[in-house]
């Protein structure tokens, strides 16, 4: 079993986090000294389009594992005294709450929802055996960023712009992400939608450019469709069926942007828009 | 949009007009028109701002009353926008109950670098 990031291929900022979410059934947790309820029964694959098709995954078997166990280190006890994996993370998440425009949009959207996010408690680096880059847990209303993932700062705002979409989404409606599929694809189409997972750089640096017409609504579909799939461990056709219903309003509900951003002036106009929150 | 009456103070425009001519300039960008194309396979369509710019700035210019009207036509629009609901789910009116609770599970906080931790 390896535990490393072996793909090759993304290796830019666009990767899509997941939404990594606790199962309900309790009678199943393991015998360990966790008596968290969190479940981990799907294989954990990397949600982003980019290439999760290729690669076998079976980072994870174990059924009874709990949500934590299954991220524990993949280096072992003693590497956590040379760990520099969390307080690399930890500044990046820093620097991205200070400066990056999306996040801080975000943050102040939440903040004007009634949702403040306050980094010891709404956020949490920690190391991920699998390959996604982070999640957002409803369960706690934690945003999980993998730091053995996360290689760059831009990755990190991404990530994070993604995760906070759907923390903003679970602050301003009352989204089911346990029962309702729908409910998932709509948070999920727009995540990829509106944080940059499906940008034009980022997309050619993947080579998964295979058109460029249209291509950001063919890329937030199949991203959408992976996340929802991966996440409530439904089959190609389910997932596809719920992207497609919600797809109308949940693709054009853009808040708190005023358009689908290009790049950080977007977000610093949207802010100004929306919010009155002069960023920068 | 309720009109609230103000208390004495005269009415003044949501926005200032420069922020419409910002958005009408990015819109005319050349980035903003591949990004269009990327998105909506189209050319970007930027009237619509140009019209509100308008609207706005003549407003200030002559301050009469269909002017008025006019803006507050557009800003009508925008605050729309800006108070959209998704059909989707159920609007919240207060935050989640747990978003400010703290974590039950002691693994749940954020990892210490501790060369004792396992999790």
């Amino acid at each position: 079993l390896t535990y490393f990031h072996t793909n090759m291929a993304d290796s830019g900022e666009n990767h899509a986090g997941s939404e990594t979410h606790q199962h309900y059934n309790s009678e199943n947790s393991s015998a360990s000294t966790q008596d968290y309820l969190a479940i981990f029964d799907n294989p954990q694959k990397d949600n982003g389009a980019s290439k999760n098709q290729d690669l076998g995954y079976e980072f994870f078997k174990g059924r009874e594992k709990t949500y934590r166990e299954s991220m524990t280190s993949p280096y072992g006890r003693f590497a956590n005294l040379f760990d520099t994996y969390h307080p690399r993370c930890m500044m990046k998440l820093n620097v991205a709450m200070r400066t990056n425009p999306f996040v801080k949009l975000l943050l102040k959207a939440m903040e004007d929802s009634g949702c403040s996010a306050y980094k010891d408690r709404h956020f949490s680096c920690e190391p991920c055996s699998s390959q996604v880059a982070g999640g957002f847990d409803p369960e706690s209303n934690q945003i999980v960023l993998c730091q053995n993932i996360i290689s760059s700062q831009g990755m990190m705002n991404r990530v994070l712009t993604h995760e906070l979409i759907h923390a903003f989404d679970h602050c301003r409606g009352k989204v089911d992400w346990y029962n309702n599929l729908q409910h998932v694809a709509c948070s999920e189409i727009r995540a990829a939608n509106l944080s940059g997972d499906c940008s034009f750089g980022g997309e050619l640096r993947r080579f998964n450019l295979s058109g460029i017409k249209k291509h950001h609504q063919e890329c937030v579909w199949q991203r959408a469709k992976d996340s929802v799939k991966l996440v409530r461990n439904c089959s190609e056709e389910e997932a596809g069926r719920a992207v497609d219903s919600v797809w109308d309003s949940c693709f054009h509900d853009l808040a708190p942007f005023h358009k689908i951003p290009r790049n950080k002036k977007d977000a610093i106009r949207a802010a100004r828009f929306r919010y009155d929150y002069d960023i920068s | 949009i309720i009109m609230a009456a103000p208390n004495g103070k005269q009415w003044q425009p949501h926005y200032p007009c420069d922020y419409y001519k910002q958005e009408y300039k990015d819109c005319t960008s050349l980035g903003n028109r591949f990004h269009s194309y990327y998105v909506f396979g189209e050319k970007p369509d930027c009237s619509q701002w140009q019209k509100d710019f308008k609207a706005c700035t003549t407003w200030m210019q002559t301050r009469t009353e269909e002017a008025k009207q006019e803006l507050l036509k557009t800003e009508d629009r925008h605050l729309r926008q800006k108070y959209y609901t998704n059909p989707v789910w159920q609007h919240r009116v207060s935050p989640p109950k747990e978003w400010y609770l703290p974590l039950q599970n002691p693994t749940q906080r954020p990892q210490q670098a501790n060369a004792t931790s396992s999790a």
